[in-house]
């Protein structure tokens, strides 16, 4: 039985984190053709992650190798190839960032791609070195207490919200009522924010935001889920009901049964797991490895099972299927996704968008 | 002597909503390059003003040309692709080289990056951005802007850390042009190796600043200069100037303060670098305008005089099959190779039928 605490119908996307080491142009070639693809599959959305910059010397789980550093400009490339597919950044770190250029990148894109963009944003968590990095022309400068520890880049990154919606909703930007160009696609109503813990999942629902869940968190992600809907409700009391966005990440290795696939993965688990391990629940063997880090693998039942079990799933209204760490090639992905829309989203309660009348 | 070359250049500020104005662009630029034109540059502009509506007296147009041209990769496979320009004073230069990798990347390498020293009140105070008031520091700035550009670009270490710019960006930073609109920057472009972007609404003629950057520039290295010239093809010279009235006057009043002084209609669309008539008559006025001989790519722009698609369409048309060619322009082999081929193809099906 499949159980749901929200009325909205479940939705599909490809989540993709792209940090794959070697040679990224043919990374992105690969990835964009397996998302124009996911379209043609019936899949309703598309988000990737932004990696800023990368390490000198071969990467690791938590200083990849690669990445996508500029996610509108490879959204814009979808945009151009695909009609119906969601366009979702997951997400912009934005303390690191000029509000109103993401605005102006984000408000482009959405022109381009017929009101198609999801704009996830997120407070950045941990990037060592960063903020240095971009010193000098991002705001982290103009931080109270001048600096970037924890409190300061909160606030950085609630003023960076606050000036994004406020552009993105047409506001005046300066004395002479200059306003934000291109406007008037309703941008303003599709910001998620990526979050990490009980507290931002509470401030992203009272923002009236949509909400974007990793499964490897400092928290579990229905704690942070729930806390989102009571955020949301806060949110209706104030300003009016909002359908909840929640969107989870789900990490997926189909093979034929349990074993080969925890087989086929070890390696992509172990350093996965290596990477979390301060974070992580505690784990020993690989089969809990596996769960620890959210990983849902073996038949497509068992993977529906696994799915069904968790105790997020009720809350989620969007499965983000990540199809990443563990595979050989984008053939193998390509695959993976494929059997994933047709015999396990039909058994967790997703109808086939494709069947639908496209929006706009 | 190199081959010339031809490109299409838009600010994306014609009439209409932004959204259609975005897809007409795009239409057209992938229909340049079925026409063999060799690039394809997008002007940049930030915001608007309150209630005002997009078009060239009110202000709208592209404030970011990376994800533009992103959208334009996927349409295309052989166009360059040319931001004029990323106005460098109010960007934060690490993003610069982060969008223009990840564009080079999904576009082959088709990436030509020009930038500026542009970006002034209240547009700097909008973004929140402190600019320099004393031009020296501010070209100071912009200074220090490029070289770390390029520096990135290269893949050092970014800011003196073990950190570099993902996606590599392989000779990208011989692919930088600057807009130069005097003397001196036309110079200065010419010694850093880097290409100009001249024509538009400059201080000095054009000419003078091209002739600046040949006299600098290093040997070896290959010149690129990039004019920007306004077309607007017609029945005759007066049906040609009737149709630019409003776009002329305009422009001419916006410049009249450091533009050329001019009185008649026709004496202004020639100070604001407006060719109009039949195609020979557009061809032999470029062939006049001093600074056409220094060039290597003429920037085509249609926009002005235009209400209208189609007539942007039929615009270039007629550049790539009636003015260019005239200017001694030839299509690149390869779309004179795939233009046979097409010709043998509907033959052969001829043929068949």
């Amino acid at each position: 039985m499949i159980i749901r605490e929200n009325d909205e119908p479940l939705s599909l996307a490809a989540y993709a984190i792209l940090n794959e080491s070697g040679d990224q142009a043919r990374n992105y070639h690969d990835a964009l053709e397996l998302f124009a693809q996911a379209e043609r599959l019936g899949v309703e959305g598309l988000w990737v992650r932004q990696f800023h910059l990368r390490r000198r010397g071969p990467g690791t789980q938590s200083a990849p190798a690669g990445g996508l550093s500029s996610p509108f400009v490879f959204l814009a490339w979808l945009a151009a190839r695909t009609s119906r597919l969601r366009l979702g950044t997951a997400a912009v770190t934005l303390p690191l960032e000029s509000p109103l250029r993401v605005a102006e990148d984000a408000a482009v894109l959405d022109s381009l791609s017929g009101g198609r963009v999801e704009l996830g944003v997120a407070n950045g968590g941990s990037s060592p070195g960063l903020a240095e990095l971009f010193r000098g022309t991002s705001a982290l400068d103009r931080a109270p207490g001048g600096g970037i520890e924890e409190a300061g880049r909160r606030a950085v990154y609630r003023a960076h919200l606050a000036r994004l919606s406020e552009a993105l909703d047409g506001g005046g930007l300066n004395a002479s009522g200059t306003q934000l160009n291109p406007l008037g696609t309703g941008l303003a109503d599709r910001i998620w924010e990526a979050t990490l813990t009980e507290h931002s999942g509470y401030d992203t629902g009272a923002r009236g935001n949509g909400v974007l869940i990793g499964t490897t968190q400092t928290v579990p992600a229905v704690v942070t889920a729930r806390s989102y809907y009571r955020g949301l409700d806060r949110h209706a009391a104030e300003f009016g009901a909002r359908p909840p966005r929640v969107g989870i990440a789900t990490l997926i290795y189909p093979a034929k049964d349990r074993e080969t696939a925890l087989r086929e993965a070890r390696e992509g688990i172990e350093e996965k797991y290596e990477w979390g391990s301060k974070f992580l629940p505690p784990a020993t063997t690989l089969a809990e490895k596996a769960a620890s880090i959210g990983l849902h693998y073996g038949t497509p039942e068992q993977i529906t099972e696994s799915i069904l079990a968790q105790p997020w799933f009720p809350y989620a209204t969007q499965l983000m299927v990540q199809t990443e760490l563990f595979y050989s090639s984008y053939a193998h992905r390509a695959e993976a996704l494929e059997l994933f829309v047709r015999e396990v989203a039909p058994a967790l309660g997703w109808a086939d968008a494709s069947q639908v009348v496209p929006l706009g | 002597m190199t081959r010339l070359r031809i490109a299409i250049h838009s600010d994306l500020r014609e009439h209409g909503e932004q959204a259609a104005v975005y897809r007409e662009t795009l239409d057209l630029f992938s229909r340049a390059e079925e026409l063999g034109f060799d690039g394809a540059w997008v002007r940049s502009y930030k915001f608007r003003r309150t209630g005002g509506t997009p078009g060239f007296s009110f202000p709208g147009g592209l404030p970011s040309p990376f994800p533009f041209l992103g959208a334009l990769a996927a349409r295309t496979s052989r166009i360059r692709l040319g931001t004029a320009v990323v106005p460098l004073p109010l960007e934060n230069v690490v993003r610069v080289a982060e969008d223009a990798a990840v564009l080079d990347a999904i576009s082959a390498g088709r990436l030509e990056l020009g930038v500026s020293n542009g970006g002034r009140p209240p547009i700097s105070t909008a973004l929140g951005v402190g600019l320099d008031p004393d031009p020296a520091a501010k070209k100071a700035g912009y200074l220090r802007s490029l070289r770390t550009l390029v520096s990135v670009l290269d893949g050092d270490p970014v800011n003196g850390t073990d950190q570099e710019l993902n996606p590599s960006a392989p000779g990208l930073s011989a692919r930088i042009w600057e807009s130069a609109l005097t003397r001196q920057t036309g110079h200065d472009s010419a010694a850093r190796g880097n290409g100009v972007l001249i024509g538009t609404t400059q201080t000095v003629p054009a000419e003078v600043t091209a002739s600046a950057y040949y006299a600098s520039l290093p040997d070896g290295v290959q010149p690129r200069v990039g004019l920007v010239v306004h077309v607007h093809p017609a029945a005759d010279r007066g049906a040609g100037l009737a149709a630019l009235e409003a776009d002329v006057e305009t422009v001419y009043a916006w410049g009249k303060d450091w533009l050329p002084p001019a009185q008649t209609l026709a004496e202004k669309a020639a100070v604001i670098n407006v060719h109009y008539g039949t195609p020979e008559q557009i061809a032999e006025s470029i062939r006049a305008f001093p600074a056409f001989r220094h060039t290597t790519e003429l920037q085509f722009s249609v926009a002005y005089g235009t209400t209208e698609r189609r007539q942007r369409r039929a615009a270039i048309e007629a550049i790539a099959y009636e003015i260019a060619p005239r200017l001694g322009w030839q299509p690149a082999s390869a779309v004179v190779e795939s233009r046979a081929r097409a010709k043998a193809a509907a033959l052969e099906r001829d043929l068949r039928a």
